[in-house]
């Protein structure tokens, strides 16, 4: 039973992605738009595995793929790129212009900081910062557009909500312990072996809450449809 | 050191995640708010068609009141007393040829007369207020059915005790409309008005073997600009709080008209 545990927290970062894209596959979307969030999943499915895989089996890993760093700082930069660009595609996110300019800005400083800051295959504490900055301005400005417009702008069943509410919680999480991972690791081993598994736990609610907002967003089964009789 | 590290990054978990729960909660109780600031919004709406659809079914009716005693006082009078006038010619004193056109003009006198009797009453309803919906339908069906060749029928349930005078003068004008297009639209020739009370509901149908319409005609031509009757059945129904269902098959077709009603309670014999 311990390892079953143990095995979920370790691949903590893959199955709910995996989970969310089987409900992709089991049925047809509504909104046209949610496809670049998909792509996100997939691409995401895919780092995921690979690095987890690497830090698990490291031993078995030939030694020029051993570092995973590069994984996670292509998934820093892709996620709000992506993620970005589907809210900047809602309606009613158009009409704030400091949106994009963040947007530009993250692209650049992405560029800045591989060339001059650091190595791609060193894990980014300046990343970290970028990406949760980028996507937490992303999705208040989202909440508080919601708040502020005095219609209702958006169902609740929309994925735009679902979205926003799994990349918050998992950027509020990760934030500070990524961050401070390293120095914990250093001066408190147990506290960051603590950390891990809450990262997991974000990302779990991350995964979970994709899958329930695909589920929300369906239009039909794309398989096993109900058989109508006709008269 | 290694203290303050673990505490910020618990402090700072705890802060970013009761930030966006509190962010989340308002987005929560916003939409609350909003929904029900929304729903009140459609209800004020509703409530202010309805005083509009009301304002305009009461000067509909006083109009309808004035014209009818217009023709019962005014033009009845001045009909009678053309009547007598032409009653008191002497016959005597004419040739076959006028005696004819006298009578032929004293029987068209009559009948225009009975005309206008007959116009001045549908209109003005004293029957309605006199002895009851159940009887006006009966009178109004007897009016519009006697004399021809159409088979008409009433099965009305004695129960119904009138809601307010605006009710059964708003059903009595349903009926009304709905018999007329019946004779002149649907050329039926047997008619059967049913009315039955049933978990303070009143069920109305008209039943005939016309050409009638189905609910979704009634829904067309009722939304045309031509379709004024149609129109006041459904904004009449509309005030009513009550609801009219079409039905056509090739044998026959009915309209039931549903609306709430009160009962009358039945007396105990030992009473």
């Amino acid at each position: 039973m311990y390892s079953f545990y143990k095995k979920i927290f370790t691949w903590a970062e893959v199955w709910p992605l995996a989970v969310a894209l089987i409900v992709y596959l089991f049925y047809k979307q509504r909104d046209g738009g949610i496809s670049i969030i998909i792509r996100l999943l997939g691409i995401s499915l895919l780092l995921h595995f690979i690095a987890t895989y690497i830090s698990q089996y490291n031993y078995r890993v030939p030694e020029p793929f051993k570092n995973n760093n590069i994984l996670y700082n292509l998934l820093m930069f892709l996620k709000p790129l992506m993620i970005g660009t589907y809210l900047l595609r809602l309606k009613q996110l158009q009409q704030y212009k400091y949106l994009r300019v963040v947007f530009f800005l993250f692209i650049l400083f992405t560029l800045f900081n591989f060339v001059f800051l650091g190595s791609l295959f060193v894990f980014s504490t300046y990343m970290v910062l970028a990406e949760s900055a980028v996507l937490l301005i992303f999705t208040l400005t989202f909440f508080l557009d919601a708040v502020i417009d005095d219609d209702i702008p958006l169902p609740l069943n929309h994925p735009a909500y679902y979205i926003c509410v799994a990349i918050s919680i998992l950027e509020s999480i990760n934030l500070f312990i990524y961050i401070f991972l390293f120095p914990i690791f250093y001066t408190n081993y147990e506290f960051a072996m603590l950390a891990i598994k809450i990262i997991g736990v974000a990302h779990i609610i991350y995964g979970l809450t994709l899958a329930a907002g695909l589920y929300a967003n369906r239009e039909k089964r794309r398989f096993f449809q109900p058989i109508v009789l006709h008269e | 050191m290694n203290n303050n590290l673990t505490l910020i990054v618990i402090l700072g978990i705890v802060v970013m995640l009761g930030l966006m729960l509190g962010v989340l909660l308002a987005v929560f109780f916003n939409f609350r708010k909003k929904r029900q600031h929304r729903k009140a919004l459609e209800s004020l709406k509703e409530q202010q068609q309805n005083q509009l659809i009301e304002a305009a079914i009461r000067s509909e009716e006083t109009e309808r009141h004035r014209i009818a005693e217009t023709l019962h006082d005014e033009v009845g009078a001045i009909l009678s007393s053309a009547k007598l006038h032409l009653l008191g010619i002497k016959q005597v004193s004419l040739d076959e040829k006028d005696k004819k056109l006298h009578e032929k003009g004293a029987g068209l006198l009559n009948q225009v007369i009975q005309k206008v009797r007959g116009i001045s009453h549908n209109l003005h309803s004293n029957i309605l207020k006199e002895f009851g919906l159940n009887e006006a339908i009966r009178h109004f069906l007897q009016q519009v059915t006697g004399g021809t060749m159409i088979k008409a029928e009433t099965r009305l349930d004695e129960r119904y005790i009138s809601v307010s005078a605006e009710t059964d003068i708003s059903l009595y004008r349903i009926i009304q409309e709905l018999l007329n297009n019946t004779l002149k639209y649907a050329k039926a020739t047997q008619i059967m008005i049913r009315s039955i009370l049933q978990e303070g509901q009143l069920r109305l149908t008209i039943t005939h073997n016309g050409n009638g319409l189905s609910q979704s005609e009634f829904e067309t031509f009722s939304f045309q600009q031509e379709g004024l009757g149609l129109k006041n059945i459904r904004n009449r129904i509309l005030l009513l709080k009550g609801s009219i269902l079409y039905s056509k098959s090739p044998e026959e077709s009915s309209i039931q008209i549903t609306l709430p009603v009160q009962i009358k309670p039945v007396l105990d014999a030992k009473d």
